[in-house]
């Protein structure tokens, strides 16, 4: 049996589904309307979007984000639920997340920064939001178009006046270099066998590996042992010590049902 | 805001192209999968009913 043609547009991102083709695909394979119609599409819009769709974007994320930005049960307008949260709080929260939801939020902040014209704000946005992008570039499904959407969020949303070093650091941004990285270490954790609750190392594992192999003599000698398949020093390793004990912490505590939901 | 999803009609955003091959991808693999469920458990009409888009 041959493949519609129209599948290959779609493969190039040429054509859209149409309503007819989701509800055939979704009757077979239920949940992949969802990525057609993910808030990220709604949010990384190029033009500055006016706060109240903003805020019933940030509004629908799963409720661990959306409480960092509304006080409980946000209703039409978003804007009188707006927390006081600051902006460390909020994207180290994020940081942690490195979901799709924390990439919405993110951009959401930009969106709100750029309507409000605060120019601080940006300042702080712009390195995390690449930080959860690069993580979640590394994963399924976004790797496949991680290059070209990098593009897109270096157009619109990452540079800012503020920064002075931001445009150097998006200059060398290697993509592919960093998908790379992510999937060893994403490997790495799963080799490990610390993980209890999922078969294979979420985003938020990311966060961890950032944290802990933070400098490249460490990298060194923890993969200088797991090359050499000597399992027992990676293990005795005291980097690898932290890193488990805090990969199991995360996977005990709420921060990891919350982070679920999405 | 909804977002545009005309039948045929080609993509008239940088976004809306992200969205079609993101939604293709997951399709895609979806199918992949099932194909490679299905040939395991000799169980082949599951994936003629799919979408028709693949043996």
């Amino acid at each position: 049996m041959k493949r519609p043609c129209k599948f290959d547009k779609y493969k190039l991102g040429k054509n859209v589904p149409s309503d007819k083709t989701c509800r055939v695909v979704e009757s077979e394979l239920k949940g992949s309307t969802k990525w057609l119609d993910h808030l990220l599409w709604k949010i990384a819009q190029p033009q500055t979007l006016d706060i109240e769709t903003t805020y019933s974007i940030l509004a629908q994320l799963k409720p661990s984000i959306s409480n960092l930005f509304f006080y409980k049960d946000p209703k039409p307008p978003f804007a009188a639920y707006r927390t006081h949260h600051s902006i460390e709080k909020i994207l180290l929260k994020l940081d942690r997340d490195s979901s799709w939801d924390a990439l919405v939020a993110c951009l959401g902040l930009i969106q709100e920064a750029k309507y409000l014209n605060t120019v601080g704000v940006l300042f702080f946005t712009s390195r995390p939001t690449l930080r959860i992008f690069l993580r979640i570039a590394s994963s399924y499904p976004m790797r496949f178009i991680a290059k070209d959407f990098f593009q897109y969020l270096k157009k619109y949303f990452l540079p800012n006046e503020v920064d002075k070093d931001i445009d150097n650091i998006l200059e060398n941004v290697n993509i592919e270099g960093n998908i790379h990285y992510y999937n060893v270490m994403t490997l790495f954790i799963e080799d490990l066998y610390i993980l209890k609750k999922s078969l294979f190392a979420p985003t938020a594992c990311l966060y961890f590996t950032d944290k802990y192999f933070n400098t490249h003599d460490v990298l060194q000698e923890v993969f200088t042992f797991k090359y050499n398949h000597d399992w027992k020093s990676v293990r005795k390793h005291p980097t690898v010590k932290k890193l488990t004990r805090a990969i199991r912490r995360w996977e005990n505590s709420k921060e990891y049902d919350s982070s679920n939901l999405s | 805001m909804t977002l545009s999803r005309k039948p045929g009609h080609p993509t008239n955003s940088q976004i809306d192209s992200f969205r079609a091959r993101i939604w293709y991808i997951m399709v895609e693999i979806r199918l992949q999968l099932m194909t490679a469920y299905a040939v395991e458990k000799h169980f082949y009409p599951i994936v003629s009913i799919t979408l028709e888009t693949r043996v």
